[in-house]
């Protein structure tokens, strides 16, 4: 599983680094129909998010550390952890919405796995890719898969002047 | 609050104020300023409480809303509500407006001149953009102001006393404590302020409205007379 190791991008939590946020790119996904069953159900315990809709890790990241942070406190606003991090990362606060737009539907192709865990994560992930019928690929794929135009719409921003802050992981 | 103690070794201070504290430190390998604002002793423990709370929300919401509005801000990355702590994006090779329009008035030449004059006009249309979208800064002054090499536009820095208000009264206070700073940070540069005015009568609305109530308030000062 040593491809694998090396296709899961790790970023160790701020405040408690115990735990760690773990992303995974998969494309040409097949049964996203099945996985959202799976996740419904409390089967499977990672937050799948539709790639389109990511235009960088570092949102994911944040978002991750937000949604722990109020795990943490018992301040969430969804049911579970992974749920919450598709809500912080939607800039909507109906949380049905903002599954519908991060989340996957039965269509989508493109996902990225998100999974908070404690300690080594790749054997988790390993058991959560073998559910997922698509390709893992590496993380920097991302920027062709993400969807910029649809983002723009969703998040109404008055155009100019954004490349003050480029948000972008090193 | 465990967690921030811990930080705090490798949170670098480079600011304290009265009501907060300035960090630079990394947050996820990005270079962060971490804003804090620390709890005060002699308030009642609940009332501090809120007022703080309050304070940090209301920063972080007028930042977004000129963000929104095509106006520069550090981006907020984080916002912690249990330590009061905001996290956002450092803003590197900038220099304040103070420093820059003194090293400009310092050496007098046509191409300073020139450059001051596209300085005023760009602070004229960032606070006409900002004021549009009814929000005060409350407390501007050239040293809140960034200028970034090789960036085309200024960044606004620090809302902490920034509110959301549709009065020309309350945006003609905020034009005029930049004009009290203004004069007073950098002498005989009346003609320049006049720069930043006359642009910001170009593109605000209700611009004569508050400019008008500029110059009331030029005579009675920022505080409104309270009688009858």
């Amino acid at each position: 599983m040593a491809d694998v190791e090396d296709l899961i991008v790790q970023h160790n939590m701020e405040n408690s680094p115990s735990y760690s946020t773990n992303l995974a790119l998969f494309t040409n996904v097949t049964n996203c129909n099945e996985l959202r069953q799976l996740i419904v159900q409390g089967k499977l315990e990672a937050a799948l998010l539709n790639a389109c809709m990511v235009t960088d890790p570092f949102h994911v990241v944040i978002a991750g550390h937000k949604a722990f942070q109020l795990f943490q406190q018992g301040k969430m606003k969804t049911r579970t952890l992974h749920a919450e991090i598709i809500f912080n990362l939607s800039p909507s606060t109906n949380i049905n919405e903002s599954f519908k737009k991060f989340g996957i539907l039965d269509n989508t192709s493109n996902v990225l796995v998100v999974m908070i865990t404690q300690g080594n994560a790749v054997e988790k992930i390993s058991e959560v890719s073998k559910l997922i019928n698509g390709k893992l690929v590496s993380l920097t794929a991302l920027n062709t898969i993400s969807d910029q135009e649809k983002i723009k719409r969703f998040t109404v921003f008055q155009t100019r002047n954004f490349d003050v802050a480029p948000y972008k992981m090193e | 609050m465990a967690f921030a103690m811990e930080d705090s070794t490798k949170w670098c201070l480079l600011k304290q104020g009265a009501e907060a504290r300035v960090y630079k430190t990394e947050f996820y390998k990005k270079k962060t300023i971490i804003k804090e604002r620390f709890t005060k002793s002699y308030r009642h423990p609940s009332l501090d409480e809120k007022l703080t709370h309050r304070r940090t929300n209301q920063e972080v919401r007028s930042m977004l809303r000129c963000r929104k509005a095509g106006i520069c801000t550090p981006a907020v990355y984080f916002v912690d509500y249990t330590t009061h702590c905001i996290y956002m994006e450092e803003i590197e090779n900038c220099v304040t407006a103070r420093d820059h329009v003194n090293n400009l008035l310092d050496t007098p030449s046509g191409e300073s001149e020139k450059s001051l004059q596209i300085l005023a006009e760009k602070i004229g249309f960032s606070l006409a953009a900002m004021h549009n979208v009814d929000c005060v800064h409350g407390d501007l002054t050239t040293s809140n102001i960034l200028i970034k090499t090789g960036f085309d536009n200024i960044i606004l820095i620090d809302f902490g006393l920034s509110f959301v208000s549709q009065l020309a009264e309350d945006k003609g206070v905020d034009l005029y404590v930049l004009e009290r700073a203004f004069l007073s940070t950098h002498p005989n540069t009346e003609q320049l302020f006049k720069t930043v005015l006359e642009s910001y009568r170009k593109k605000a609305n209700k611009a004569e409205e508050i400019i008008k109530k500029l110059d009331e308030i030029r005579m009675r000062g920022r505080k409104r007379t309270m009688v009858g």
